[in-house]
């Protein structure tokens, strides 16, 4: 083959050497759900003039800046250090003289004394970073330089989020598209409506199904799911159970307006996906389409050969076709089991009666549920939790590892020394090395321990896996949380702790009743944002960022490490103010990394 | 023994000596300290039913066959994860048979294709798959007509800039630049020049 022609053409879309800079999003869409006062004595001068300002003329509106701290405005990227002009905050103000948005406040404007307060206090704050938490900062890394070369125009960048969202490109009929190009739109405008459209209550075109599929497939290849990989795996429990039901937590949060993120660990609700066709089904979900094990001659099955009381089960079915809406799972009389087995062996399993609710959350959301509790029990069918070797610690690493993008050890040597316990019959308990694991898992395990995994028959294909949930009785007290073996363990309050480093390398410790508390500490810290961040970052530019403990090693990253590390502190930070999946993406989309053609950066020489 | 004062001249010295190595030594080691790479950059290819879809649009309906066996269901070449509900069961008189209704997007080989990686960088099944499914499609008539015809051209068009032109559209509908130096171009069929473009990556980036 010549190769004349192919050089210049492969060549078209030539990479060339360009320099990153990573535009903290001067488009802020803070939708800040909480506002705290802030102790005022503690903040600049500056910022405690700028702070009565805001209080005087926009809190009354905008009541959560009564929240915000001057690192709060640097943090949320509303403010720009050292450069009014540009700052979000700034450029709506009536009379910035910016030709920004200088809308507001939208009746009586801000004097000239204070719109120059206001910006003497952003020109003079450090250019240095968004303050970290104490003991964490990034080194300055080097002066960057943009290729203008090498940046999408707004139509390219239109085109870019609408393949990636829907896996399609725009058709030439595309109205979005076309506002885009006369410039009535901007392009991050028109991929956050991409996203609005998708949402739940809007009517289903087919691209709007298609972005709903591209994200709950995304958000369904963050979770691990051992039981689909084990050999007890009993793949009828599918068409019982939501196989994306961890998913659907994160699918409901990016396209129904009333689940902020942060409902996502909280509340004691299993979710149910609507989708377009819930007629009988008729095979397996798990069989492909010439199977000859149909449902309607073979169905499921509930109790014991052995004792004849075996007998057909009909519960409800996971709904099939594309998907709709994501509602509470409300149980009913189907979803209750009369008779469940603690193994499914002919010979030896016992046989319980029902019924057994097989809908139940223990709360925290997500973690609580169902779907998250079987698919990670990590236990044999039938075992209690006796707090020793007994524990879901699977359960625990999972929690760890899906959603806050962090893999054990997550404790340090001198953390766990006061844990070792030298008289414990249980090895791990004894050594330090084993402890920086153990120490993390054990006692956030104990926040499982009324969940014992059981079957619904002994029928070799007919069977199906579910979570017994015993209930817990209050009068038998606390007990140790770590010992060698409780066999009440499993009865007491759920109460545990949560203990590892978080990214900033600070030592998390505190205490939880239950579930539903636990899933609130994980909210408190910044790791299960960031590592969201993390992941939609990958999925819209092929960067993929670990997580780790950042503090240990900062001096030792590269300067294009160090711009990622703080970009996805800067994204975390955000989306844990406005707890809104799409703004997060908002932030991506509108970064200049988003913009270059090749979605690299290069650091300048 | 060396008096008091010699040894505080040779520990001076040492010092002086260990000062110039610390800073020989370590400005090396600082450039090559700072070089913790945390992340890893994977081009952002379009998955499987981008390219089937991209492709179909170019090549028409009659592709959708060769699109279905050569992308579609290279789960594991393309990424791109499967939606296990997406199958549609209903009733239907043929034979008193149930149908069900399989859409591209059920899982083709088993529940733990909806585990994987929302798209996959080049790797060299990727390539092989996307190579056949352009020679099929080029080489195919309706396929290919479809194609000629969308780009405005027909086979015995002119090699001209603006021709040439009209066929990168096809795979770049919306980028501002394109190549214009093509005038050295020897005269290689419109075949050879569609299924090059099919095959080359930039398109698969979206
Ligand atoms: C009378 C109520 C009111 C007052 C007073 C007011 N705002 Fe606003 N502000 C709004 C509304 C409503 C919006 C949303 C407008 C829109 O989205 O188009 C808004 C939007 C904004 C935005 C951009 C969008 C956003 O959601 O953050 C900024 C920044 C802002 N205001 C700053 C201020 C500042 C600073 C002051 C005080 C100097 C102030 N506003 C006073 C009602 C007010
Ligand atoms: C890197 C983290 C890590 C370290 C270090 C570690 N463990 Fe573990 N250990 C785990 C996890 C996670 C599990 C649960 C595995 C599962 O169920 O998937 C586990 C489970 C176990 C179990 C099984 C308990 C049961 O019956 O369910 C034993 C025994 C054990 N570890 C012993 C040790 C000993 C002894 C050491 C030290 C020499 C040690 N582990 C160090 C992470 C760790």
């Amino acid at each position: 083959m010549k190769t004349g022609f192919w050089v210049p053409v492969l060549l078209f879309l030539a990479i060339g050497s360009i320099t990153l800079y990573l535009k903290d999003s001067n488009q802020s869409q803070a939708r800040v759900t909480t506002s705290h006062s802030i102790d005022l004595s503690k903040e600049s001068p500056q910022y405690q003039k700028v702070f009565k300002i805001l209080e005087t003329s926009c809190n009354h509106c905008h009541s959560s800046y009564a929240g915000y701290s001057e690192a709060s405005w640097v943090i949320t990227g509303q403010v720009i250090p050292g450069n009014p002009q540009r700052s979000y905050l700034y450029y709506h103000l009536r009379g910035s003289e910016t030709g920004g948005a200088e809308s507001m406040p939208p009746k009586k404007a801000l004097s000239k004394e204070e719109l120059r307060v206001l910006a003497e206090w952003i020109r003079g704050l450090s250019k240095g970073l968004a303050k970290m938490p104490a003991s964490f900062s990034l080194p300055k890394t080097l002066a960057k330089k943009i290729n203008p070369a090498l940046t999408l125009t707004e139509e390219e960048v239109y085109f870019r989020c609408h393949s990636q969202f829907s896996r399609s490109a725009p058709d030439s009929e595309d109205q979005l598209l076309a506002k885009v190009k006369k410039g009535l739109l901007s392009s991050v405008d028109a991929c956050l409506q991409l996203l609005k459209n998708a949402t739940f209550n809007s009517k289903s075109d087919s691209i709007s199904n298609s972005i709903r599929r591209t994200f709950h497939g995304l958000h369904n290849s963050w979770f691990n799911n051992f039981l689909l990989f084990n050999l007890q795996a009993s793949f009828p429990s599918y068409d019982v159970l939501d196989i994306t039901g961890p998913a659907l937590y994160f699918t409901k949060s990016l396209f129904s307006s009333d689940f902020n993120f942060n409902q996502i660990l909280s509340g004691n609700q299993n979710l149910r996906a609507v989708r377009s066709q819930e007629v009988a089904n008729d095979y397996f979900i798990y069989k492909k389409e010439s199977s000859e094990m149909r449902l309607s001659q073979h169905g499921f099955f509930v109790g014991k050969e052995k004792n004849k009381s075996r007998k057909n089960w009909n519960p409800n079915f996971v709904a099939r076709g594309n998907l709709l809406d994501i509602k509470a799972l409300k149980a009913d009389s189907k979803d209750l089991l009369p008779l469940y087995l603690d193994q499914t062996d002919s010979y030896l399993a016992k046989i319980f009666k029902g019924p057994l609710n097989i809908r139940q959350n223990l709360g925290g959301g997500l973690i609580g549920s169902q779907s998250f509790l079987l698919f990670n029990h990590g236990r044999e069918l039938g075992e209690t939790m006796d707090g020793g070797l007994l524990l879901p610690r699977r359960w625990s690493k999972m929690v760890f590892s899906n959603l806050l993008c962090r893999e054990l050890p997550l404790l340090r040597k001198v953390d766990v020394i006061k844990d070792i316990q030298k008289k414990s019959d249980i090895s791990f308990r004894k050594q330090a090395s084993c402890l920086q694991c153990h120490s993390s898992i054990d006692p956030l395990a104990a926040a499982a321990r009324q969940m014992t995994a059981v079957a619904s028959s002994d029928h070799p294909d007919g069977y199906t896996q579910h979570i017994r949930l015993h209930s817990s009785n209050p009068k038998l007290g606390n007990g140790k949380l770590l010992v060698d073996s409780d066999t009440s363990y499993h009865l007491r309050p759920p109460h545990g702790r949560l203990r590892y480093r978080n990214l900033y390398g600070k030592l998390v410790e505190s205490s939880f009743q239950n579930m539903q508390e636990l899933g609130q500490r994980l909210l408190e810290q910044d790791d299960l944002y960031i590592c969201t961040a993390k992941r939609y970052l990958y999925f819209l530019t092929g960067i993929d960022v670990a997580v780790e403990d950042y503090s240990t090693q900062l001096k030792s990253y590269d300067p294009i490490s160090l711009e990622y590390i703080r970009f996805l502190i800067f994204l975390g930070k955000r989306l844990k103010q406005h707890q809104n999946l799409s703004y997060l993406i908002k932030d991506i989309v509108s970064s200049d990394l988003y913009r270059q053609r090749d979605y690299q950066i290069y650091a300048s020489d | 023994m060396l008096s008091l004062k010699k040894r505080i001249l040779k520990i001076q010295k040492d010092r002086n000596f260990f000062l110039v190595m610390t800073l020989l030594l370590c400005s090396p080691l600082a450039v090559y300290g700072n070089s913790k790479k945390i992340y890893r950059a994977d081009r952002r290819m379009g998955d499987r039913f981008y390219i089937a879809s991209r492709l179909q649009r170019i090549f028409g309906a009659e592709s959708s066959k060769t699109l279905e066996e050569n992308i579609l269901s290279k789960v594991r070449a393309f990424g791109g994860a499967c939606s296990p509900y997406n199958v549609i069961s209903e009733f239907q008189k043929e034979g008193k048979k149930r149908i069900n209704h399989h859409t591209k997007y059920r899982c083709y080989s088993g529940l733990a294709d909806s585990k994987v990686e929302p798209f996959i960088d080049a790797g060299i099944l990727r390539t092989g798959h996307l190579h056949k499914t352009c020679d099929l499609l080029v080489a195919k008539q309706q396929t290919y007509q479809f194609a000629i015809n969308l780009a405005g051209l027909g086979s015995n068009s002119a090699k001209s800039d603006s021709n040439l032109k009209k066929m990168l559209r096809l795979f770049y509908p919306h980028s501002k630049k394109l190549p214009l130096a093509l005038k050295k171009v020897k005269n290689p069929s419109w075949k050879l020049i569609l299924s090059s473009l099919c095959k080359s990556d930039y398109w698969q980036i979206p």
